[in-house]
């Protein structure tokens, strides 16, 4: 082999190895990752195409549409989030955010996308959180179990009303949950608009038909909203009362 | 060459993910607390006072639980002694000190009381906790926001529970209650144990500080926040004086 030949194949494979030692660390991260910024890629342009339009560009949920609507497409720059597995203030699980993306939240404007592939909405969840630091900082807590039902009796209901009535549910959401409370007028949230409790006797809950949905906002309350969590004053079955009631109030 | 290890696509997602990293990593992150024997610590303490008369406190109709709170209720951002205007509720702190005297975690004591947070303002380090009690008989809750942001919201019924927690970051919390939101209080959470509140009287006191210089905070709820520079002579005494001006 002539010297000249070894020596420029040898001199490619010295930059080649460089290249490889200068992405070598970049690499490692991207396999221990799963690919992470890839996904994060993909997540962009998922969420410039389905979500920016309410929920802006940058994730401050000033989106093109957003105007107008009540309630306003969630700011995902202040990291605060309604519906997490843990009590009102911690952060949402992964699993929490495909939940609430993959099933909208009922009676408001966010639509539920289950039309968009799986994987999409999984790269959409990584990329939501890039928005705000806290999810660097914070892990979400353990998920609030949620006891399974009783039967749901009227003897229940009747309990309902008296936890109801005792815990001071009247507050917000009135004596008959019409969300005619005495606060009702002067509650505020996290991100300075003015918020209305849910008034029950609309028999439509944002989380949707699911019982246990309902349990795990009285037990954590929800994020960034004055509606505090429950779960360390109320026995389960109580909370369980607390569901049945509620959703007799029905009109 | 195929099967080059350099592959296009890994390299550009690579660089990609490098920057990525370097955005999203904190500027300055946080530089733990280190616990030593001060040796000939100083002290630093002094008197905040109001300069000229304090504005009235507003006052709020009370809405829910009229029954309980009484009609109307006076917020207690202005709390001045009359005898000698010491401002309470004052927040003095060193800043950017890292190594000095040992902190046993403490449990600082929130309660709802007659519609009301005792209280009103409170100062701990973090790796402290915090206790809420509810002494009346009607429901409150306990709103927390670190810079704005819920990090807790309990319901505290009547004859409920005491909820304990601790104090895991820096920073300002405002305390309110949605259901009474005339209700409200502040705790400041410290990297470091070199902090006070002002008494009745406006009274501070900070010991076992490392002689150096440093710079003070001076916070209260009603006035933008001061800084002012301290000297801490070995085993001496620092006076640190303020008189606020409220307005
Ligand atoms: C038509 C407007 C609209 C579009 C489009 C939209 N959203 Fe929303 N989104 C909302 C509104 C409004 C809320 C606030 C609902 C509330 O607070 O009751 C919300 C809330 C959320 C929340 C907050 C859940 C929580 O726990 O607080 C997430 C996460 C979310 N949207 C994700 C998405 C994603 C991902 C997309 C795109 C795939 C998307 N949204 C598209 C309107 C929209
Ligand atoms: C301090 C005021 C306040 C108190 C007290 C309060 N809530 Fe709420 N609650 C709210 C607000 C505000 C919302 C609406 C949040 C939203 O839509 O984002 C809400 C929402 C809810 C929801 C979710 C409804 C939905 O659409 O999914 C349930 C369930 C609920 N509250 C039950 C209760 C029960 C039961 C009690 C008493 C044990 C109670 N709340 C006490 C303010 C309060």
């Amino acid at each position: 082999m002539p010297f000249k030949k070894l020596f420029l194949s040898g001199f490619r494979g010295l930059i080649i190895l460089g290249l490889f030692f200068l992405i070598l660390p970049a690499n490692r991260s991207l396999a221990s990752d799963g690919g992470h910024s890839l996904n994060l890629t993909r997540g962009k342009g998922v969420y410039e195409r389905y979500c920016a339009g309410c929920h802006g560009v940058k994730g401050d949920g000033r989106g093109i549409y957003a105007e107008g609507l009540n309630p306003k497409p969630r700011d995902f720059t202040k990291g605060v989030f309604k519906w997490t597995g843990g009590p009102a203030g911690s952060m949402p699980s992964d699993l929490d955010l495909m939940m609430t993306i993959s099933e909208g939240v009922n009676g408001t404007s966010m639509p539920a996308w289950r039309g968009i592939r799986e994987s999409d909405r999984r790269y959409v969840v990584d990329y939501i959180k890039t928005f705000s630091p806290r999810f660097k900082n914070e892990t979400p807590p353990r998920a609030t179990f949620i006891y399974p039902p009783p039967p749901g009796t009227p003897d229940e209901i009747d309990k309902g009303k008296t936890v109801y009535e005792k815990n001071g549910c009247m507050a917000c959401h009135g004596p008959k949950g019409r969300a005619d409370g005495r606060s009702a007028g002067t509650l505020t949230d996290d991100w300075g608009d003015a918020i209305l409790p849910a008034n029950f006797s609309k028999g439509v809950f944002k989380t949707g038909k699911e019982e246990w949905k309902i349990y795990r906002s009285i037990a954590n309350g929800l994020g960034g909203t004055p509606m505090p969590s429950f779960s360390d004053q109320l026995k389960p079955a109580e909370i369980w009362e607390l569901v049945y009631y509620i959703q007799s109030l029905r009109d | 060459m195929k099967g080059s290890i350099v592959n296009v696509k890994d390299f550009t997602s690579g660089i990609a993910f490098v920057l990525f990293t370097l955005l999203c990593t904190p500027a300055a992150v946080a530089q733990a607390y280190e616990g030593i024997v001060v040796a000939k610590g100083g002290e630093l303490a002094g008197n905040i006072k109001a300069k000229g008369a304090a504005p009235e406190n507003e006052v709020h109709k009370v809405i829910h639980n009229p029954e309980y709170c009484g009609d109307s209720i006076s917020e207690e951002t202005y709390l001045v002694n009359p005898e000698n205007n010491g401002l309470q509720n004052t927040v003095v702190s060193l800043e950017g000190i890292t190594k000095g005297k040992k902190h046993d975690p403490a449990t600082l004591v929130l309660e709802n009381l007659k519609c009301r947070f005792v209280p009103h303002v409170l100062a701990g380090m973090a790796g402290d906790s915090y206790e809420i009690r509810n002494g009346d008989p009607i429901l409150h809750n306990t709103h927390l926001r670190l810079e704005g942001t819920t990090i807790l919201n309990v319901a505290m019924p009547e004859n409920g529970k005491n909820i304990k927690k601790p104090l895991t970051q820096s920073g300002t919390i405002g305390i309110k209650c949605d259901a009474h939101p005339f209700m409200t209080g502040a705790l400041w959470v410290f990297d470091h144990p070199y902090f006070a509140v002002t008494d009745k009287n406006g009274e501070f006191k900070i010991s076992d500080i490392p002689p150096g210089t440093y710079k003070v905070t001076i916070w209260h709820e009603g006035v933008p926040i001061k800084e002012k520079e301290v000297t801490i002579a070995p085993g001496g005494k620092t006076n640190l004086s303020a008189d606020l001006s409220l307005k």
